[in-house]
């Protein structure tokens, strides 16, 4: 017959397990009887880690068993439990994580949507660009239309509504 | 490796049959966290406890649904949180998670927000068939909603970061879910998920637990989710998903034309069990009823309709049936009441075999001219 599991290899072996919340006995092949989805992926996660540790090696021998400051958990046990403590850890474990994202992810910059704070922080950034451009090349009209759009991003302009539409020009 | 989509179509056409529903239905999962709390899996059950407490109200007000519902992991009962994951509210990983955890459910059940599973916040939006996009402009709505109250944990260069690396940047999974009995039949869905995962695709099949293909639904979807923005990966995924019902589409035809005993074979087996069978587990149950469903599609099932069918693949799930029969049932008494409810339930159904040969002989001759 049929592996019950994965439905092309030719079943050998009997394995107990949960499957829909209840224990069977499933007649399976070789390979869905070694490993769970689970295990595999903490090998995979594991081996992950080792690579990242043999490439950068020098720098993680000085690191020790590094410690994120801001939730306290140790690299090893980011390892174990292959789930980070809080956002800081990425800072924390930059080095490791570093490898990691490359191998797990095609791209190595975020592409996509921004909170609120982040958007309006880098339209602001944009702005001050654009002014501190007009500033030095004199165009005196474009930089104070490029002010009060900035001061109406800070809200300091009561007429802001009016000045919205050329924010969008 | 198939016959091209024009043919699938065309020979449709032929036999004069009802369009297949292959993408049975589209998901978008967005993950979020919150600077300075410590992840889920880190926190203490006090922390928990009391993240939960503040974000329940939080996303209930931005569910804008006065009928969003909330459930406690840590008070429901056994069968309803079997239910939850049968219905694809809840993960697995989520009913493990006794203190501190919950899910809010809103309009009707197409959004769940799970509080407190891997990451502090997972938005869920389910409709039917190829909907992607849909999915993703509410999730999107109800984070949008979320985000000025929500000290969302963000780099600029890594995205919303999230507890598991694999998730940072956009945080989001797209999958649909897809039928390929056909597939199977022809022997090409290893090809299928061969060529998908060279797209860096994630294919599963889906149960339950674990990975098995219960009913030849699997599920598939991205793999990465940094350096590709929301839309793009949506774009990818639903071009993806509409080949792939062609291709099942395609090889259900060249069964039928092919082979019209094997289709004939495969539908009658599968009725037989349904018909006759007086112990069934869930995951067979849920095998012969893919067969029966492929064949209904392509006209050739009599005596029981497909609302009828979907339903049946719902309740035959564990905790479905022992909400359906209101009584706590191990897995024997499942068994067996399962089995008798198939049987009425088919009765009447019949297999018309011998329009499966006559279009057989139909698409064989449109083929020649
Ligand atoms: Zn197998
Ligand atoms: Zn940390």
């Amino acid at each position: 017959m049929l592996c019950e599991k994965c439905k092309k290899n030719s079943a050998e072996v009997a394995v107990h397990e949960v499957v829909m919340g209840e224990e069977r006995e499933l007649y399976v092949c070789k390979a869905c009887a070694g490993l769970s989805d689970e295990a595999k992926l903490a090998e995979l996660v594991g081996l992950l880690f080792d690579m990242a540790v043999k490439a950068e090696s020098g720098a993680v021998k000085r690191l020790g068993d590094l410690r994120c400051p801001a939730c306290g958990i140790t690299r090893s046990e980011f390892r174990k439990k292959e789930r980070l403590g809080c956002w800081k850890c990425y800072e924390a474990f930059g080095v490791e994580l570093e490898a990691m994202i490359r191998d797990m992810h095609r791209g190595g910059e975020h592409i996509g949507k921004l909170p609120q704070r982040e958007r309006e922080l880098q339209a602001r950034e944009k702005l001050e660009g654009e002014l501190r451009q007009a500033v030095a090349t004199q165009h005196f009209e474009e930089a104070a239309r490029l002010r009060d759009e900035l001061n109406c991003l800070s809200g300091r302009t009561l007429n802001c509504k009016e000045r919205v539409p050329n924010v969008a020009k | 490796m198939l016959q091209s989509s024009q043919s699938g179509v065309a020979g449709a056409a032929v036999i004069g049959g009802v369009q297949p529903r292959v993408i049975l239905s589209s998901r978008v999962r967005l993950a979020r966290n919150l600077k300075d709390e410590h992840f889920p899996d880190w926190a203490t059950a006090e922390e928990r406890k009391a993240l939960l407490e503040r974000l329940v109200p939080q996303v209930m007000w931005a569910s804008e649904d006065a009928q969003a519902r909330f459930f406690d992991m840590s008070t429901i009962a056994e069968r309803e949180r079997e239910v939850l994951k049968e219905r694809w509210l809840v993960s697995s990983d989520l009913l493990k998670r006794s203190d501190g955890a919950g899910v809010v459910v809103a309009h009707g059940e197409a959004l769940a927000v799970m509080i407190n599973e891997e990451d502090h916040v997972r938005i869920q939006s389910i409709h039917q068939g190829l909907s992607l996009m849909q999915c993703w402009e509410e999730a999107d709505a109800l984070d949008t909603s979320l985000d000025p109250i929500l000290p969302y944990a963000f780099s600029g260069r890594l995205g919303y970061l999230t507890a598991c690396p694999s998730n940072v940047g956009t945080g989001m999974r797209a999958s649909v879910m897809v039928h390929l009995p056909g597939l199977r039949l022809t022997g090409d869905i290893d090809p299928v998920i061969k060529a998908l995962e060279r797209l860096n695709l994630n294919v599963r099949g889906t149960s339950g637990e674990g990975s098995m293909a219960a009913g030849l639904r699997f599920q598939v979807s991205n793999q990465g989710t940094l350096g590709m923005s929301e839309q793009a990966v949506i774009e990818t995924l639903e071009h993806v998903a509409r080949k792939i019902e062609q291709q099942e589409i395609a090889a259900r035809l060249r069964v039928l034309r092919d082979a019209p005993t094997v289709f004939e074979d495969c539908l009658c087996r599968s009725l037989a069990m349904l018909k006759s069978a007086r112990l069934m587990r869930a995951d067979e149950a849920l095998d012969y009823l893919s067969a029966i469903r492929m064949g209904m599609e392509m006209g050739m099932v009599r005596g029981v309709g497909l609302s009828r069918l979907e339903e049946l693949a719902m309740v035959v799930l564990p905790g479905h049936m022992q909400n359906f029969f209101d009584a706590e049932l191990d897995p024997d008494e499942r068994d067996e009441r399962r089995a008798n409810l198939l049987g009425e339930s088919f009765a009447a159904c019949e297999i018309e075999s011998k329009l499966i040969h006559e279009s057989a002989l139909r698409l064989r001759t449109a083929r020649r001219q």
